[in-house]
C-alpha cells in the first residue's frame, strides 16, 4: 500500500518529477538529432559544448528571443490559450506514471508517484484526448487554411486513433483486473512460471498484438512521422502551428515532445513491466534507471520511425485505423476474455 | 473475484428475441445476399419474422412474469401492444416492398427493412419495459430508427427537411422525457417502475398531497411523450414529417412509434405514477380535448392527402389521450390489480390504439397505390379514382369511413369503448367533445370519398402491378369490417392489460 | 466552510458560467469550447463525488470524441454566414427566455421544498469497496442488473451507424460507382437544383423513371463555362467547356 505522505512531500515529488521531464524533453531534441544525423550519415549538433550537448539551450534561448507575431484575422483569445492546453495535458499526465514503490529517503517514507488513481490508466488516455484541443482550436484560431486543414486532420486523426489505443490496452486491464497503473505494473513484477522456463510476467508476452497496435496507434496519437499529418510540410506549410512563432511555437514544441516521453513512460510501465529489472527490488534506483531506459528505447523507436518511414497518405491513414487495426484489437479482447474465462474455469 | 450472473429467462421475451434475431439476419443477409435476390428475400424473411414473433406471443399471453432482473416485464399490456406493433409491421412491410423498389429514385431495400425492425424492435421493447431506463432506450431505439426512415426518400428536399424537424423536436422530447425521469428517480430513489409505484405511495401523506418535486417529473414526463406521440400542442413537428416521409414510412412511424409511446405512457403514468393519478388526470383530458379539437379542425383545410392523415392522426391521439383520461383504477397502479375496480379507460386505449392501426396504415396504403400509378397525393388526385378503379375507391372509402366511426366498421367500436369509457369515469363533456368532434371530422373524410365518386377523372392512371400491396389492402379492409364484429374478444384481452406480474417469478429472478 | 463545499461551488460556478457562455456565444467555435469548459467541470463534479471512472469517461467520451468531432463541423462553418439567432425575432427571444426562468423557478421551488425523498440505494462505501473499487461497482451492476438496458443502448449505437451510412453514401449503395464518375460533378442532386426537378403535384413528386430517358437538358452558362444540368440524379454532368 502506498504510505501516507504529508502533502508537502507529495508537491516536492511533483515538482522534482516534472523538472526532470521538461529537461528529458529538452534533450530528447538533442537525442532525435543526434540519432537521426546517426543514421543520416550526418554529425548532428556539435558547436554547442562537448558533442552539442547545450544545444538545446541555445535553441530555447533563441525561440525566446524571437518576435511573437499574430495574425491580425487571429482569434486573439483562442490564440493564446491553444498552445497552453497542450502542454499542460500533456504534462499532468505524467502524475500517474510510477517510479517505484514506496521508499525511505532521509527518514521519510516517500512515494516514487504523484497519485496512484485507480483509474489511472484512463487518466492518461483522457488527458491525451484533452490535448487535441490545443491542436484543432490553434488550428481554427490562426485564420490559415493550411492551419486549419492540419487541424481538421489532427480531430479526425486522434479521434480514431485513441479508440484503437484505449481497446488495445483493454487486453492489459483484463489481465491484470485493474485500471491503477501502480498495480498494473505490480502484477508484472511476478514471475511466469513456464515449467523450467520463468519468464518476467510482462505484458508484452501474454499480448503482444495489444502491444504492436499499441505502438501503432501512439504513434498516431502523439502526430508523429509516419502519421504526422497534421503538420504535413509538404502539403500544409507546417499544419496546425504555421501561424505561430517563438514562445508559443514553442509551447507546441514542448507539448509534442513530452507527449512522446509521457507515451513511452506509459508503455513501458504497461507492457514491459514498469521498474521491473534485474536489482530493481533491492535498489529503487535502479528500478527508476530501468524504466528510463526502457522509456529511452521507445524514444528510439520514435525517432526511428521518423527517419525510416515516408507519410501514409490520409485515406491509408483512416483505412488503417479501422479496417485494419480495429478488427485486430476486437479480435485481440475476444480472445483475451476467452482464455481467462478458460483459466478461471468458467468455461469446459 | 468472479462475477456471479444470472441467465435471463429468454422464453418469456421470445417475440422481442425474434425481432431481434430477424433484424440481425436482415443486416447479414443484406451484405451477403446477391442484389438479385435480395427484394423476394429479404420481404419474405421480415414478413415471416413479424408473423413468427405474433406466434410466439400466445406463449407470453397469461404467463405475467419478469426477468432481466425486472428490467423486462411479459403482461398482458406487452401482450396486447406488441399484437398492435407486429401486425403494424406486417403491414408496413407490405406496404413498402414494391414502393420503396420502384419508387423515388429506389431505395435501398435491405436497410430500409433492417431500419424498420430496429425500429419496431425498439417500439416491442417499450411495451415490456419494467423499468424508466427500458423505457427511455426502447423509445430512443425506435425513434431513432425512425428518424433516418423518414429521410429515406433522401433525393428529395420535403423529405430529408420533415426529418431533420423531427429529429430535433424529437431529441429535445428525449431530452426533456429524461429529465423527467431524472427528477422522478430522485425523488423515489429507484428506476424500477413497480418500486416507484411502491415508493411513492409510501410516502403519500394526507388527502391534497402535492409534491412539487414530483409534479415537476411528472409535468416534464408529459411533455416529453407528448411529444413523442404528437399531442397538440407538441405536435409541430408531426405534418411535415408525414407529408415528407415515404408513404409507407409514414404508414409505419403514425402508428408504431405512437404506439410505443402510448405503452411508455401506460407503463410511467399509470404503473409508477399510478399513485398521483389525480394530478395528471386533469391534465391528460384537456390535453385530449386540445389534441381532439386541433388536429379535427385543421385537417379541414388541407388539400394534400396525406398532411390531411397526418391531422387527422393527431385527432386521433386525442381520442385515445380519452380513453387514458378515463382510467380510474386503484391507487397503486398495477401492484394491486387494477382491473377487479373496473376500469375501462386504458382498454378502450388499446382497443382504439389496433383499430387505429388498421384505419389508417389502410388509408396510407391508397395513397401509396394510387402513387405507384403516377398520381401525386392532393385531393385532384383522387378525382373519379371510382369510376378508373372502383375497388380502390372502395377501399379507401372503407378506411375513410372507418376513421370517421360509421357503425358497422372498426372505427366505430373504437370510439364507442371510448365514449363508454368517458361516460364511465364521469366525463361527460369529454365524451361530448368526441361526438362532436368526430362529426367535424366527417367534413374532410367523406370530402375525400366524394372526389373519388363524383368528380371526373383527370388522367387515366398508369398500368402497374402491386401484388402485395393489394394483399394489404384488401386484408386492412377485412380487419375493418370483420374485426368490429370480434370486439368483445379482443377487449377480453384488452381487459388483462394490468394482471400483476407474478412476484414469485420476479424474486426468482433476483430482483 | 470545508474545503471540498469551496471547491464545489468554484466548479459549479464555471460549470454554471460556460453553459451560459455557451448560450450567449455569437461565435459557434466559441460555444464548443464553452461547452468542452462545461463538461470538463461536469468531470470534475463526478471526481468529487468519488465517481471517477465516470469522470474519465465523461473526458474520454464527451470532451475527447464527440465534441472534437462538433469542433471539427464548426469550423467549417462560416460565423459570418449563420442565422442571425440574437438579433432576429425578438418575439421569440423574450418568449424563450421567459419560458427558461419560468422553468428555473419551478425547479428551485421544486427543490427547495422537496419532502419526499429517495430510498437510499446499496451503493455505501462499504459495499463499493467490498467490489474491489468504484469500477468494478459499476461493471458489476452494469452486467447483472442493467444488462438488457446496456445491450440495446449498443443497438441504438449500430442503428446510429447504419443510419449514418445510408443517409450518407451518396448514390444507391453499392451501384453505379463507375469510372465514369471520376473527374465528374453530379449537378443533379436536388438540393442544388430543386427548381430544375419536374413540376409535378405538390408534395411529393415521384421521381423520374430509369426506364425512360430524360429530355436532354438545356445547357447553360456559368462562369463561362457549359454546365448541363440533368434532371435524373442518376445522370451526371461533364463539366467544362464545350465546343
Amino acid at each position: 500500500m502506498p504510505a501516507d505522505m504529508p502533502l508537502w512531500l507529495n508537491f516536492v515529488v511533483a515538482f522534482v518529477i516534472m523538472n526532470v521531464l521538461l529537461v528529458g524533453m529538452a534533450y530528447m531534441t538533442w537525442f532525435e538529432r543526434k540519432v537521426m544525423a546517426a543514421m543520416q550519415d550526418r554529425m548532428g549538433p556539435t558547436r554547442t559544448g562537448p558533442a552539442g550537448l547545450l544545444q538545446p539551450i541555445a535553441d530555447g534561448i533563441k525561440l525566446l528571443g524571437k518576435e511573437d507575431l499574430i495574425p491580425a484575422a487571429a482569434d486573439k483569445l483562442v490564440f493564446f490559450f491553444a498552445p497552453l492546453i497542450i502542454f499542460v495535458t500533456a504534462i499532468v499526465s505524467v502524475a500517474v506514471i510510477p517510479f517505484g514503490g514506496t521508499v525511505e529517503i532521509f527518514g521519510a517514507d516517500v512515494n516514487l508517484f504523484i497519485t496512484d488513481l485507480n483509474v489511472g490508466a484512463l487518466y492518461v488516455l483522457a488527458f491525451g484526448s484533452i490535448g487535441v484541443y490545443g491542436i484543432i482550436l490553434g488550428a481554427y484560431a490562426s485564420a490559415n487554411r493550411f492551419s486549419l486543414l492540419g487541424g481538421l486532420r489532427a480531430a479526425a486523426q486522434v479521434v480514431s486513433y485513441e479508440i484503437i489505443l484505449g481497446l488495445a490496452l483493454v487486453g492489459v486491464f483484463m489481465l491484470s483486473g485493474s485500471l491503477s497503473l501502480r498495480e498494473i505494473m505490480l502484477t508484472q513484477q511476478t514471475e511466469l512460471d513456464l515449467g523450467p522456463l520463468a519468464l518476467p510476467n510482462w505484458f508484452i508476452l501474454s499480448q503482444p498484438l495489444a502491444f504492436v497496435i499499441y505502438m501503432i496507434a501512439a504513434v498516431a496519437e502523439t502526430n508523429r512521422a509516419p502519421f504526422d499529418l497534421p503538420e504535413a510540410e509538404t502539403e500544409l506549410v507546417s499544419g496546425f502551428h504555421t501561424e505561430y512563432s517563438a514562445f508559443r511555437f514553442s509551447f507546441y514544441f514542448l507539448g509534442e515532445y513530452i507527449n512522446m516521453i509521457v507515451i513511452s513512460l506509459f508503455a513501458a510501465t504497461l507492457f514491459l513491466g514498469g521498474t521491473d529489472g534485474p536489482g530493481s527490488d533491492a535498489y529503487w534506483g535502479l528500478g527508476i534507471l530501468w524504466l528510463l531506459l526502457k522509456t529511452v528505447a521507445f524514444l528510439f523507436f520514435y525517432v526511428w520511425l521518423r527517419t525510416t518511414l515516408p507519410r501514409f497518405r490520409y485515406d491509408q491513414l483512416m483505412g488503417i485505423a479501422w479496417k485494419v487495426l480495429l478488427p485486430l484489437v476486437l479480435l485481440n479482447i475476444v480472445v483475451t476474455a476467452f482464455i481467462r474465462l478458460v483459466g478461471n474455469g468458467q468455461v469446459f | 473475484m468472479i462475477l456471479d450472473l444470472q441467465t435471463p429467462d429468454f422464453g418469456i421475451a421470445l417475440p422481442q428475441v425474434i425481432v431481434f434475431g430477424l433484424a440481425i439476419a436482415l443486416v447479414l443477409l443484406d451484405a451477403f445476399l446477391d442484389k438479385a435476390k435480395h427484394f423476394a428475400w429479404l420481404t419474405g424473411l421480415s414478413l415471416g419474422g413479424y408473423a413468427a414473433a405474433m406466434v410466439a406471443l400466445v406463449g407470453q399471453d397469461g404467463e405475467n412474469k419478469s426477468t432481466f432482473s425486472g428490467m423486462f416485464v411479459a403482461d398482458g399490456l406487452t401482450v396486447f401492444f406488441s399484437l398492435i406493433i407486429l401486425s403494424a409491421a406486417v403491414l408496413s412491410v407490405m406496404v413498402a416492398a414494391s414502393y420503396i423498389e420502384r419508387l423515388e429514385g429506389r431505395m435501398p431495400i435491405g436497410e430500409f427493412y433492417v431500419l424498420l425492425a430496429f425500429s419496431v424492435l425498439g417500439a416491442l421493447l417499450t411495451t415490456s419495459a419494467g423499468d424508466l431506463i427500458m423505457v427511455f432506450v426502447g423509445i430512443e431505439l425506435s425513434s431513432l430508427a425512425t428518424y433516418v426512415l423518414t429521410a429515406f426518400a433522401k433525393r428529395r428536399l420535403s423529405s430529408v427537411e420533415g426529418a431533420l424537424k423531427y429529429f430535433l423536436l424529437g431529441i429535445f422530447a428525449s431530452a426533456i422525457l429524461v429529465y423527467g425521469m431524472a427528477w422522478i428517480y430522485g425523488s423515489s430513489g429507484t428506476t424500477n417502475l413497480d418500486g416507484i409505484s411502491r415508493h411513492i405511495t409510501s410516502q403519500i401523506g394526507g388527502e391534497d398531497f402535492r409534491e412539487p418535486s414530483l409534479l415537476l417529473g411528472l409535468l416534464l414526463l408529459v411533455v416529453g411523450l407528448g411529444f413523442k406521440m404528437a399531442a397538440v400542442p407538441f405536435h409541430m413537428w408531426t405534418p411535415d414529417a408525414y407529408d415528407g416521409a415515404p408513404t409507407p414510412v409514414t404508414a409505419f412511424m403514425s402508428v408504431v412509434p405512437k404506439a410505443a409511446a402510448f405503452a411508455a405512457t401506460v407503463r410511467v403514468l399509470v404503473q409508477a405514477l399510478g399513485p398521483l393519478r389525480d394530478d395528471w388526470l386533469n391534465l391528460i383530458a384537456v390535453l385530449a380535448l386540445i389534441t381532439m379539437a386541433f388536429g379535427n379542425i385543421v385537417a379541414i383545410s388541407q388539400r394534400n392527402v396525406k398532411r390531411m392523415l397526418a391531422y387527422s392522426s393527431i385527432a386521433h391521439t386525442g381520442y385515445m389521450l380519452v380513453g387514458l383520461a378515463a382510467y380510474q383504477g386503484g391507487q397503486t397502479g398495477f401492484g394491486t390489480g387494477a382491473a377487479e375496480t373496473g376500469d375501462q379507460g386504458i382498454p378502450s386505449l388499446l382497443y382504439y390504439m389496433l383499430a387505429y392501426t388498421f384505419m389508417n396504415i389502410g388509408a396510407f396504403a391508397v395513397v401509396a397505390w394510387l402513387q405507384h400509378r403516377g398520381a401525386g397525393m392532393t385531393l385532384d388526385d383522387f378525382s373519379g379514382l371510382a369510376t378508373t378503379n372502383p375497388l380502390a375507391a372502395a377501399a379507401m372509402t372503407v378506411f375513410m369511413v372507418s376513421l370517421m366511426g360509421v357503425p358497422p366498421l372498426l372505427g366505430f367500436y373504437a370510439k364507442y369503448y371510448v365514449i363508454l369509457a368517458a361516460i364511465d369515469a364521469d366525463l361527460l363533456w369529454l365524451a361530448l367533445s368526441v361526438v362532436v368532434l368526430s362529426a367535424v371530422s366527417a367534413f374532410f373524410y367523406l370530402r375525400v370519398v366524394a372526389v373519388m365518386y363524383f368528380n371526373e377523372p383527370d388522367v387515366q392512371p398508369r398500368a402497374t402491378t402491386t401484388p402485395l400491396l393489394n394483399i394489404g389492402i384488401a386484408a386492412m379492409v377485412v380487419a375493418n369490417i370483420v374485426l368490429g364484429l370480434f370486439s368483445a374478444d379482443l377487449t377480453d384481452l384488452a381487459e388483462r392489460w394490468s394482471d400483476p406480474v407474478d412476484v414469485e417469478a420476479a424474486v426468482a429472478d433476483g430482483r | 466552510m470545508p474545503w471540498d463545499v469551496i471547491i464545489f461551488y468554484l466548479i459549479a460556478a464555471v460549470c454554471i458560467t460556460s453553459a451560459v457562455g455557451v448560450v450567449v456565444a455569437n461565435n459557434p467555435v466559441h460555444a464548443g469550447v464553452f461547452l468542452v469548459i462545461c463538461f470538463l467541470n461536469i468531470a470534475a463534479t463526478f471526481v468529487m463525488m468519488g465517481a471517477e471512472f465516470l469522470a474519465v469517461v465523461q473526458v474520454i467520451v464527451y470532451t475527447g470524441a464527440i465534441l472534437v468531432l462538433v469542433l471539427f463541423v464548426l469550423m467549417l462553418v462560416d460565423p459570418d454566414d449563420l442565422p442571425e439567432f440574437h438579433t432576429a425575432r425578438p418575439v421569440q427571444r423574450v418568449v424563450g427566455l421567459l419560458l427558461g426562468a419560468i422553468l428555473l423557478l419551478e425547479v428551485g421551488a421544486a427543490i427547495l421544498s422537496r419532502t419526499v425523498t429517495g430510498a437510499r440505494g446499496d451503493a455505501t462505501a462499504q459495499n463499493i469497496a467490498a467490489a474491489g473499487g468504484n469500477t468494478q461497482a459499476l461493471g458489476r451492476v452494469l452486467y447483472s442488473d442493467y444488462l438488457l438496458a446496456f445491450e440495446v443502448v449498443s443497438l441504438v449505437l449500430l442503428v446510429g451507424v447504419i443510419g449514418a451510412i445510408v443517409l450518407a453514401l451518396p448514390e444507391r449503395l453499392g451501384e453505379q460507382i463507375s469510372i465514369t464518375r471520376r473527374g465528374t460533378i453530379s449537378l443533379g442532386h436536388p438540393r442544388g437544383t430543386d427548381a430544375a426537378l419536374p413540376a409535378g403535384p405538390a408534395g411529393e413528386t415521384p421521381m423520374v423513371d430509369r426506364e425512360t430517358p430524360s429530355p436532354t437538358p438545356e445547357p447553360t452558362t456559368a462562369g463561362g463555362r457549359t454546365l448541363i444540368m440533368v434532371t435524373d440524379p442518376d445522370e451526371r454532368t461533364t463539366v467544362g467547356t464545350r465546343p
